[in-house]
């Protein structure tokens, strides 16, 4: 699109034929609707060169035509007015209300319409949402933020109100509400469409945490705090509604969907066991400033038992380098564990992210043929960009570094149980964004 | 309400009786007493537990595994989490198993659900795009009532009363619940694996599920080198779940020469290995291994007697186990620590 619509360079846009509704969708919704376009079968990979020929050889599955032909008019064939016309249409929002009914038919309604993460929701009468929009100074129809699951899909706005229906949907509390408002405006989506399938994280710093009963210890991460549970719920539900939908196979593509985003492991830091300075104040945060911090992938968690001496080193290094070569990296540690780390060398944050930077090398050779570096990194090496061009010039087996230094962080999360030892995770966590709660009060 | 003084009889820290008030005022009692995940409930009135017990034949009163829950017990379980009555058979036999899926450790262990058979299609069961993610009623009730039939149903789980995981698991609000994509795998269902027939519903239980790796595809010249670092990556007290989209399914029978399951995981048994003396400093090794070693139960006896610098294997092949579920988007896919705990039989429990 942007090479035809921007450039004016003629383009065939080419998916496999999974991708026919959510491509049609995305061509509307930029005023190209005529965008002209050619699918191969699925699937691509895992296909023979010989098989792969067939699929270009072929007709597109789609429409019955040859591929080819469909490449060809579309790259020379002269564009008609009706081309170039682009598409009116409204962008439906639903109705403010819904009709009346009893409440396990109002339930139904919202399953059946998608409205839901297919967990029971608390219905968001007018009296419950009014009582959610109560506890911020902030007006019921003030847009707030724009939300999209894929890059170039709708930019869907939203204001206070609608993110109060979901807040409530999620069993939210009201005094949780600014951390779910921080949430929604930031504009992150908790539900991208992505076919890798990602979750988000949320932390929370600040004094927010015990003002509104959330648990930074035992269990934190799991089903046993309401606010914990239910704000990161809320998350999920207003971006899959505030965004136009996330439905498998038209606004949601995951081939094997993530458990995470049920509630987004949600938790607040425990600072106060930490032996470091708040996750929030090394971004720039007062520490008495509340802040609520968002992360995206989460496609992995290696989890680990203490530090042993002699050995920490080398079992580390082989958690790092059973990550995906696109990962990011979140050490998560409990207070225990993160006391290991200090008691290690590492006085600062800083110094263990240094530490795993360095530690995290495989060959260069290896490095590139990762698919997803392939897919996302090579390009931005070939185009010159640092530190990539340098690491695509290096020789094969030279080491180079699996993830940049910027994209390796760590908090403190968890109790301390009596137990043999710390327990603590690196999950593949790719910090996008901390913003203030005291702003939406 | 009487069903609230049953529910209030099983778990302990529920231990006064409820009136029977307004339901918001009910849903709050619930979540006081901790008997929910924290997420909201739809509340087990007499009405909506008997008509989950009409889901299957058993009787109210019969006991259910080796915990000896009731039928009702596990209703009421249930209709909290959301489920329908036609997914009550897939319940009970997850209760029939025994095995919590609120194991309080320090660990923060989690559990997962795989479906098979006829079942799956009969309840409308996600196995396709987004199967793991909150995209299916079936999927994601199914796993939540796991999840809360092992709290109120095993002696509660509270934080720092009854609950001890350092961190938590955030895979325990709906127990990765899901269904595999039988028709799409290059291998016979995993239950037939398990010696169930094809025509047989059944449900598997997977502990542990602390660990979770993932990738695109399977490169043709590096794929051995990138499965062997997420193996050596992985704590070796887990053991390697392998959940396949269909695409990378395919993609390791064909480059790995699978034809089965179990060559594939001999072929993981033989490729991850460490020194002996790497593989007795990881601390739960230490713990939970080297007690049986020491007992002479083999392999772990030789592994202990061996040179610091000889390998041993990380991970026997009967512990390792593969399941197919995904939508075919993408050739992604997922390995696990997750060790099997039980297939049973659904059908039982009709």
């Amino acid at each position: 699109m942007t090479l035809d619509g921007t450039f004016g360079v003629p383009t065939v846009m080419l998916h496999t034929s999974a991708f026919d509704r959510i491509v049609q969708s995305v061509v509307r919704m930029n005023g190209m609707p005529r965008m002209r376009r050619a699918f191969v079968p699925m699937p691509v990979m895992g296909k023979t060169p010989a098989e792969l020929r067939d699929y270009v050889d072929g007709n597109d599955p789609l429409t019955g035509v040859p591929f080819m032909r469909e490449v060809i008019d579309g790259l020379t064939a002269a564009l008609s007015a009706e081309d170039t016309a682009g598409e009116a249409f409204e962008l439906s929002a639903t109705p403010r209300l819904v009709e009346p009914d009893a409440d396990d038919d109002l339930h139904r309604t919202f399953l059946k319409n998608r409205w839901t993460d297919t967990l029971p929701i608390v219905l968001p009468t007018e009296e419950r949402v009014a009582k959610m929009l109560a506890a911020t100074s902030h007006k019921p129809d003030e847009m707030i933020g724009r939300m999209r699951g894929t890059a170039h899909g709708v930019n869907w706005g939203y204001t206070v109100e609608k993110v109060a229906v979901n807040a409530v949907m999620a069993g939210a509390r009201p005094e949780y509400f600014p951390v779910i408002l921080a949430l929604a405006a930031s504009g992150r989506t908790a539900r991208g469409t992505s076919t890798s399938s990602s979750a988000a994280m949320v932390v929370i710093n600040g004094p927010v945490r015990h003002e509104i009963g959330m648990n930074t210890g035992i269990g934190a991460l799991g089903p046993y705090n309401h606010a914990n549970a239910t704000i990161g719920r809320a998350y999920s539900l207003l971006s899959q509604n505030l965004s136009g939908g996330s439905i498998p196979g038209v606004s949601y593509m995951g081939s094997q969907g993530n458990a995470y985003s049920f509630t987004n492991m949600t938790y607040a830091e425990n600072e106060e066991a930490s032996p470091w300075q708040p996750f929030h104040v090394a971004q720039g945060f007062a520490a008495t400033d509340s802040t609520v911090s968002m992360f995206g992938f989460c496609w992995h968690t290696a989890f680990a038992a203490g530090l042993p001496d002699g050995l920490w080193e080398a079992q580390v290094r082989r958690m790092l380098q059973g990550l995906d070569a696109r990962s990011r990296v979140l050490f998560v540690l409990d207070p225990r564990s993160a006391r290991d780390f200090a008691a290690r060398g590492f006085h600062t944050r800083e110094q263990l992210l240094d530490w795993a930077w360095e530690a995290a090398q495989i060959p260069a050779g290896e490095y590139w043929d990762y698919q997803l570096i392939q897919n996302y990194v090579l390009p931005r090496a070939t185009f010159g960009e640092e530190p990539y061009a340098s690491m695509l010039a290096t020789a094969p087996e030279k080491p180079v570094h699996m993830f940049p230094r910027d994209s390796i962080d760590a908090v403190v999360v968890g109790g301390e149980p009596d137990a043999p030892d710390g327990y603590w995770r690196i999950i593949s966590a790719d910090h996008a964004k901390t913003v203030s709660v005291d702003e939406w009060r | 309400m009487a069903i609230i003084q049953h529910l209030a009889a099983l778990n302990p820290t529920g231990a006064e009786a409820l009136v029977a008030e307004d339901e918001d005022t009910l849903n709050e009692a619930f979540l006081a007493r901790g008997w929910t995940d924290g997420l909201p409930i739809v509340l087990p009135t007499e009405s909506r537990v008997g008509a989950m017990l009409d889901g299957s034949r058993h009787a109210a009163e019969e006991s259910v595994g080796p915990r000896s829950v009731s039928v009702r017990d596990v209703a009421i379980n249930a209709v909290m989490a959301g489920a329908e009555p036609a997914y009550f058979p897939v319940i009970l036999a997850l209760a029939s198993t025994g095995v919590s899926a609120r194991e309080s450790d320090a660990s923060s262990p989690a559990a997962m659900v795989v479906v098979n058979g006829p079942i799956r299609t009969e309840i409308d069961m996600n196995w396709g795009i987004g199967a793991m993610g909150p995209y299916s009623h079936a999927n994601s009730t199914i796993g939540r009532a796991f999840g809360l039939l092992s709290q109120n149903l095993y002696g509660g789980s509270v934080p720092g009363i009854s609950y001890f995981g350092s961190q938590g698991n955030n895979y325990a609000f709906t127990s990765i619940a899901f269904a595999e994509n039988e028709d799409r795998s290059p291998w016979e269902p995993f239950h037939v694996s398990q010696r169930f027939a094809a025509s047989d519903s059944a449900v598997s239980v997977f502990g542990g599920c602390r660990h979770n790796t993932f990738t695109l595809g399977l490169r043709e010249t590096h794929w051995r080198t990138y499965v062997k670092r997420m193996l050596l990556g992985m704590d070796p007290t887990e053991h390697p779940l392998f959940a396949l989209d269909p695409i990378a399914a395919r993609q390791f029978q064909e480059r790995g020469g699978f034809d089965t399951r179990a060559q594939m995981a001999e072929w993981v048994h033989q490729t991850a290995q460490l020194p002996a003396a790497e593989y007795w400093g990881y601390r739960r090794v230490q713990q939970l291994l080297r007690p049986r070693a020491e007992a002479g139960e083999e392999p772990y006896a030789s592994y202990l007697a061996a040179s610091a610098e000889t390998p041993v294997h990380l991970y026997q092949a009967e512990n390792v186990h593969i399941v197919v579920v995904g939508g075919e988007t993408n050739g992604y896919w997922r390995m696990f620590g997750a060790n099997h705990a039980a297939t049973v039989s659904i059908d039982a429990w009709r």
